[in-house]
């Protein structure tokens, strides 16, 4: 029975044939020329939420419940192109699932021919929903980097900081905006740009190094942490020297590497910061001078008090008593004491020249005689001994 | 400035009463002793002391 044989040779290629059509990932419609939807397969129903039948049978171009009226249009007219044979582009739909989902479908329509007879038109269906939904992302992304992009213009623009980039190997400014122009006395961008960081620096930094040798060890420093905030002495480019922060940021645009260097001019602060310092050293004068003083006033009280006391002493105590042993611990006090530390504080008062070695001279005449007194009070003694 | 010279005439006024105290100590000697030497020698010393006492009036004046 060969009839019989081919016949069910043919089946079952048939039935490989649905099964292969079935499994395909894409949507597979088989319309007739009328438009009239022969067969569908899984792929197709499953992307729907269809089955089989709501489909089957039904006029392609009357699927008003899965089109909108624009996209059966577009479905109508692709379907006359390929009656002609004119091979159609691909185009995407708006459709929705039995559940009423918008879906995104692209679509391709083929016209099936044997011996120059039309038969039927193969219509592919490609699921791109989930492509437009990442399409939308990157969309979203981009305009999120849009709009950070945008923002960060805003702040570099506006910023009251210098803000420079500077591009590697050679570290040279690539863009500034208008306050790092201001701060540097550029008359632009341009001119800017032109300049690189050894050109707004002096040849030397306060601690004596090189600001060429410098500058690679606080960029490298910032390439290696992130970040670098460090003193720095710059110039104008009317060579005008300026303290001033800076701030270097390591900064990834794309593939490449930048720094972003924000300055700000501390040459105000550091004026405050000195005056403070004066301030400082001056109360610490005046309250060393203080202590010092008021240590020499309870030592003159004392003196004071034991003069008092050998005023009031009767008479021959006093004469019992060595009396010029008092005088020499006064003038030995005012020698080793009273009277040097008078004279070493001196040069800590803001007096000229001429004031001060005038005043010093005097004390130096005061401390000379009271040594010479001292000497002549222990000869006193001496004598006041021998004569008893 | 006029901490510092505030600061100095104080301190110039404690030396002038320091030397004064020196002065009338010896003053208090002269009239109790009756050696000729210890007078002409203390005498000599409470001169100085009156002569310290101008000095450090100048340097009063000098930083007013």
């Amino acid at each position: 029975m060969p009839v019989e044989k081919n016949k069910n040779e043919l089946d079952q290629i048939s039935y490989l044939l649905d099964l292969v059509i079935d499994n395909l990932n894409d949507g597979f419609l088989l319309i007739s020329l009328t438009g009239k939807i022969l067969s569908v397969n899984q792929a197709l129903v499953d992307m729907g939420g269809y089955v089989k039948t709501d489909l089957v049978g039904k006029n392609a171009m009357k699927l008003a419940n899965i089109f909108t009226f624009k996209g059966l249009k577009k479905i109508a007219s692709s379907f006359v192109d390929a009656q002609k044979g004119i091979p159609g582009d691909r185009y995407t739909l708006e459709a929705r699932t039995k559940s009423g989902e918008p879906r995104v479908i692209e679509v391709s329509n083929s016209l099936i021919k044997k011996d120059g007879r039309n038969l039927a038109i193969v219509v592919v269906v490609h699921d791109v929903t989930v492509d437009k939904k990442n399409q939308d992302r990157l969309n979203k992304s981009e305009k999120i980097v849009k709009s950070a992009e945008d923002k960060y213009k805003i702040l570099f623009n506006t910023s009251r900081d210098a803000i420079m980039i500077l591009k590697p190997p050679t570290w040279e400014f690539i863009s500034g905006n208008q306050a790092a122009i201001k701060l540097f006395g550029a008359k632009n961008e341009t001119e800017f740009t032109n300049l690189g960081p050894w050109n707004v620096s002096p040849k030397n930094q306060p601690d004596g190094s090189l600001s060429s040798d410098k500058s690679k060890i606080m960029i490298e420093k910032a390439i290696k942490e992130g970040s670098n905030f460090f003193e720095w002495v710059h110039k104008k480019i009317n060579n005008q020297e300026f303290p001033a922060t800076v701030l270097l940021t390591k900064v990834k645009i794309g593939s490449e590497l930048f720094l972003q260097a924000t300055v700000r001019d501390i040459t105000e602060q550091k004026k405050a910061e000195q005056a403070l310092k004066e301030k400082i050293d001056e109360l610490e004068k005046l309250n060393k001078l203080m202590v010092g003083r008021e240590l020499k006033m309870v030592e003159l009280k004392e003196k004071i008090k034991k003069f008092e006391a050998n005023i009031a002493m009767p008479k021959v105590k006093k004469l019992w008593a060595n009396k010029f042993q008092e005088a020499v611990d006064l003038e030995d006090n005012f020698v080793t004491s009273l009277g040097g530390h008078y004279l070493s504080e001196i040069d800590n008062f803001n007096l000229v020249i001429l004031q001060k070695a005038k005043i010093k001279k005097l004390l130096r005449i005061l401390i000379l005689d009271s040594a010479r007194h001292e000497n002549l009070f222990k000869e006193l003694i001496r004598y006041e001994n021998e004569k008893r | 400035m006029k901490n510092d010279r505030e600061i100095l005439i104080k301190m110039f006024d404690d030396l002038y009463l320091w030397e004064k105290q020196a002065k009338d100590l010896y003053d208090d000697y002269l009239k109790t002793l009756k050696d000729k030497k210890e007078v002409e020698i203390i005498r000599g010393i409470r001169d100085d002391e009156l002569r310290h006492m101008q000095i450090v009036k100048n340097l009063h004046n000098l930083v007013e």
